[in-house]
């Protein structure tokens, strides 16, 4: 059985580790990057969900999450766009992330949001 | 013609000729000649008379004495006769001398013959003349003539009266006799003026009496012309002018003394000028006492007319004019207000009034004969007392001196009323004066201040009105001087825009100046001037204070514009690194919850490791806490706190509040609720709101086992109540504690935890919910937190 992809993308290499564990320990297939040049990972991995942080380093996830979703192959990939500022979600939703998670959240949120919309990490 | 012949007719012609009447009798009586002067002076015809008895025309009176003289000359005796009067056929008799003697021819006396004079003009003279000598004689008043050169021709009774000298002491004497040595020249002077007009003059001017006395007199000269019209002497009417002479000087004296008197305020300098000026004129002997400021009497001046006896009056009035002798006028004046009289102070007097056996001797010796003690009065006020003592028995004083006294007490009390009241005004203009000096000094120093004052300080009137304005105020305004910002006041709006806090536009009248005239009390506000030009901002913190008067009226406004505008920028820069800071923070804060999280799943349940994670679990939350806190504030700050409205019902939002938290005290929160009413807001802010009151009422009271929360209608409002028994709050920190990262410390001066932002947020909440928040509260005694909601519609 193949694992669930997912791609997460967030300038802070310390979260970026963490949610990398936690979740490989969920048993999903974990790839990260530190920017939103993130098409070329995309489109050669093709992962099931992205957790994208909304403030990268130079760049807007809001304009990553919006490309993402303008983009035939890519649309139909599921966001979850995670912000330091609770107050982002509204933008977030907007720019066409399906969830949005407020940091500093709790394990068991993040778990459960992807949970809920991967479902098991495995492809059945 | 023979010799006798020319004799004859030359006698008939003297006799026709002669203002005589000549005439004949026979020895019956009968007229037989008459001259012809006799028609001319009596109107008859001789021819009426020639034949007739003269007895016919002799008037009845007169005949028997011109029968007498008749009969002695028909036996030959020659006699005259004067004043016989005669009828006429003009008006009245005719008074005539008669010569009558015998005619006798041949050694015979054959009948009488005689000659008449007319005499009647002479006699009326003399009449009239004696009627005048009558007049002048019985006349009161003293006339006198004299001859050009002062010598006395007449003198009359009253004359003598007057001058004591008989009129045969002074007839032939010169008037200048009775003038005073250095008045002599004044005849002189009179007789030069006699000579040369015809005027009546008149003069005042003292005489020397027989006796030595100077006597002022009046005198009217009018002058004396003879037949041909020529000045010869004048009548001199004179009168006793003693009376007019004492009230003249009188009056004088009272002039001279009120010039003394008002001559200056140093009133104990004027009044021994004034005693002495009573001596030796109106007194042998003058003392003034006066009341001091403490009420009793002091003896100011004495005055003798002889400095010699000046010991002995000091030493009588030591002794006697005190207030302590019965007999004492100057007691007597004080107690009743009266002035008193003593006309004639006679040794019976003294023997009968005077026990004190060297009182006697004193008065004996110091010749007390008359005097008077008056008080010295101003209005009703009595200020002391002045005595005039006469030791000369010529000089009593009656009645008119009293008065004069008493006017002269009136004047020098005035003086000394003046006098006092001039030093008093003078104390409180110096006062004032000094007070003016003070002020005007404060008010240099105060402009100093106020120019070098870094605050920006203006003044408004009641109406508004820009009445000053210091350097700083100026500048800050654009001005170039405070003068010019006075000029035009208004050229400043025109430039800048004004916002409030919260960046809206407001108008002049929104500052607190004008409100702080409206509402009576101290108005602070926070306001930002945007140049509309160059669009640069400065912030201002506008503190107008209101000035009031004894009636509470706004008298001005008093504002201090404090430039805030870098400690603005300070602000914001800590408000943008709070904010950056907590969200930075929030990214390792997820980290570590994610390691932590990984590292309890590498535990078993049974791992002691696993009491550790938990405690820095715990820690987490605090930080994670704290970082929502600071998050909340930067957006109040910013004013980015969203709010949801919704219906809530008060009662169980504080109720639910009320129950969650009593799970985690140990203190008793008691609830107590009259009401079922709804507010409109944010349910979760409302929540952080009561949640905040209600740890803080427990964290401030340590000692105490319970809380109280209240809710209740309250006039328009809700009204919750938060109360605790704890540790208070003192007054001056009632309003700081809403200010952020302000925190109350107890007694020892230990800070309680948290992190200053409860209150801050809690007011921010309610103030968006209309409502108010507010404490009262005393140190030690507890604390009562209100806040009102207007109820929902």
């Amino acid at each position: 059985m193949k694992k669930k992809k997912i791609l997460i993308v967030d300038d802070d290499v310390a979260i970026l580790d963490v949610i990398k564990m936690i979740l490989e320990e969920e048993g999903y297939e974990i790839r990260t990057s530190q920017n939103g040049s993130i098409f070329p990972i995309v489109n050669k991995l093709h992962p099931d969900l992205i957790l994208l942080d909304m403030l990268l380093s130079g760049e807007d996830g809001r304009d990553v999450a919006k490309k993402l979703k303008s983009e035939k192959k890519t649309k139909y990939i599921p966001i979850v766009m995670i912000s330091a500022h609770p107050s982002a979600e509204k933008g977030s939703l907007q720019a066409g992330a399906d969830k949005f998670i407020a940091k500093p959240f709790e394990i068991e949120e993040l778990i459960s949001v992807v949970y809920k919309a991967l479902g098991p990490a495995k492809h059945n | 013609m023979v010799e006798s012949d020319i004799f004859l007719s030359t006698c008939k012609k003297i006799i026709a000729l002669s203002p005589d009447v000549l005439y004949k009798l026979n020895p019956d009586g009968v007229l037989t000649f008459l001259s012809d002067s006799f028609e001319e002076i009596t109107g008859w015809k001789k021819s009426e008379w020639i034949g007739r008895s003269f007895k016919d025309i002799i008037e009845k009176d007169d005949l028997p004495l011109a029968l007498e003289i008749f009969t002695n000359a028909l036996q030959g005796i020659t006699s005259t006769s004067k004043h016989i009067r005669v009828k006429s056929n003009k008006k009245g008799l005719l008074v005539g001398d008669f010569n009558v003697f015998p005619d006798i021819k041949n050694k015979k006396i054959v009948g009488v013959m005689g000659i008449a004079r007319d005499i009647t003009k002479w006699k009326r003279k003399e009449e009239l003349y004696r009627h005048y000598a009558d007049l002048i004689e019985s006349s009161d008043s003293a006339i006198y003539s004299r001859n050009l050169k002062g010598t006395v021709l007449t003198w009359n009774k009253a004359a003598e009266k007057l001058f004591g000298y008989k009129s045969y002491e002074m007839i032939g004497k010169n008037i200048s006799s009775l003038l005073p040595q250095d008045r002599k020249d004044k005849v002189k002077r009179v007789n030069e003026r006699l000579k040369h007009n015809d005027d009546v003059m008149d003069f005042e001017i003292n005489m020397i009496t027989k006796s030595g006395e100077i006597k002022p007199v009046t005198a009217k000269i009018s002058p004396i012309k003879d037949s041909t019209g020529e000045i010869t002497g004048a009548a001199v009417f004179s009168r006793d002018n003693t009376e007019k002479a004492a009230e003249e000087r009188n009056e004088r004296f009272l002039s001279d003394a009120t010039q003394i008197l008002s001559s200056s305020f140093n009133y104990n300098k004027t009044l021994k000028t004034l005693a002495k000026l009573l001596v030796p004129v109106m007194a042998d002997w003058a003392s003034i006492h006066i009341i001091d400021k403490k009420g009793k009497l002091i003896r100011l001046t004495v005055a003798h007319a002889d400095s010699r006896m000046t010991r002995y009056v000091k030493n009588y009035e030591k002794k006697y004019g005190s207030t302590d002798n019965e007999n004492s006028g100057v007691k007597r004046v004080l107690e009743t207000s009266q002035s008193q009289l003593y006309p004639y102070i006679s040794k019976e007097l003294i023997e009968e009034t005077i026990k004190d056996e060297k009182q006697k001797e004193l008065i004996i010796l110091l010749k007390i004969v008359s005097a008077i003690v008056v008080p010295l009065t101003a209005g009703k006020k009595i200020l002391g007392a002045l005595s005039v003592i006469s030791s000369n028995p010529e000089r009593l004083y009656n009645k008119k001196d009293l008065k004069m006294v008493e006017e002269l007490g009136r004047r020098a009390g005035q003086a000394i009323e003046h006098a006092q009241l001039y030093f008093e005004a003078k104390k409180e203009l110096d006062r004032r004066k000094e007070a003016e000096k003070a002020l005007r000094q404060s008010k240099e120093e105060l402009e100093v201040i106020l120019k070098s004052i870094a605050d920006g300080i203006t003044v408004q009137d009641a109406t508004g009105k820009l009445t000053y304005a210091n350097d700083a105020a100026a500048a800050s305004s654009g001005y170039n001087s405070n003068e010019d910002m006075l000029k035009d006041p208004l050229i400043w709006s025109k430039v800048f825009y004004i916002q409030n806090e919260n960046g809206e536009e407001i108008n002049p009248s929104d500052l607190p100046g004008r409100q702080a005239i409206k509402e009576r009390k101290e108005k602070q506000m926070l306001v930002s001037f945007v140049n509309k030009y160059t669009t640069q901002r400065r912030w201002a913190l506008i503190k107008a204070r209101p000035i009031l008067d004894t009636d509470g009226r706004v008298k001005a406004v008093v504002n201090i514009i404090n430039d805030i505008t870098e400690r603005q920028e300070l602000e914001r820069r800590k408000d943008d690194f709070i904010s950056i800071a907590s969200h930075e923070l929030k990214t390792p804060l997820t980290s570590i919850k994610g390691l932590l999280y990984l590292l309890r799943n590498t535990l078993k349940d049974s791992d002691n490791q696993l009491v550790i994670l938990d405690k820095i679990d715990n820690q987490l939350s605090r930080l994670s806490l704290l970082v929502k806190d600071l998050l909340d504030l930067s957006k109040i700050r910013e004013g980015k706190l969203t709010y949801r409205t919704e219906t809530i019902n008060i009662s169980s939002l504080v109720s639910d509040v009320v129950s969650d938290l009593q799970q985690l005290t140990r203190h008793k929160i008691i609830f107590l609720n009259g009401i079922n009413l709804n507010i409109v807001g944010d349910k979760d802010r409302l929540s952080q709101v009561f949640i905040n009151l209600l740890t803080n009422a427990i964290k401030y009271s340590p000692n105490n086992k319970y809380v109280k929360v209240m809710i209740d209608k309250y006039k328009k409002d809700i009204r919750v109540r938060v109360q605790d028994q704890g540790i208070g709050i003192r007054r001056d920190e009632h309003d700081k504690i809403f200010e952020r990262f302000y925190r109350v410390k107890d007694a020892k001066d230990r800070t309680f935890p948290g992190h200053g932002i409860g209150l801050y947020f809690s007011r921010e909440v309610v103030a968006r919910h209309n409502g108010k928040i507010w404490v009262e509260s005393k140190k030690g005694q507890g604390s009562t937190f209100y806040v009102t909601f207007p109820i929902a519609k």
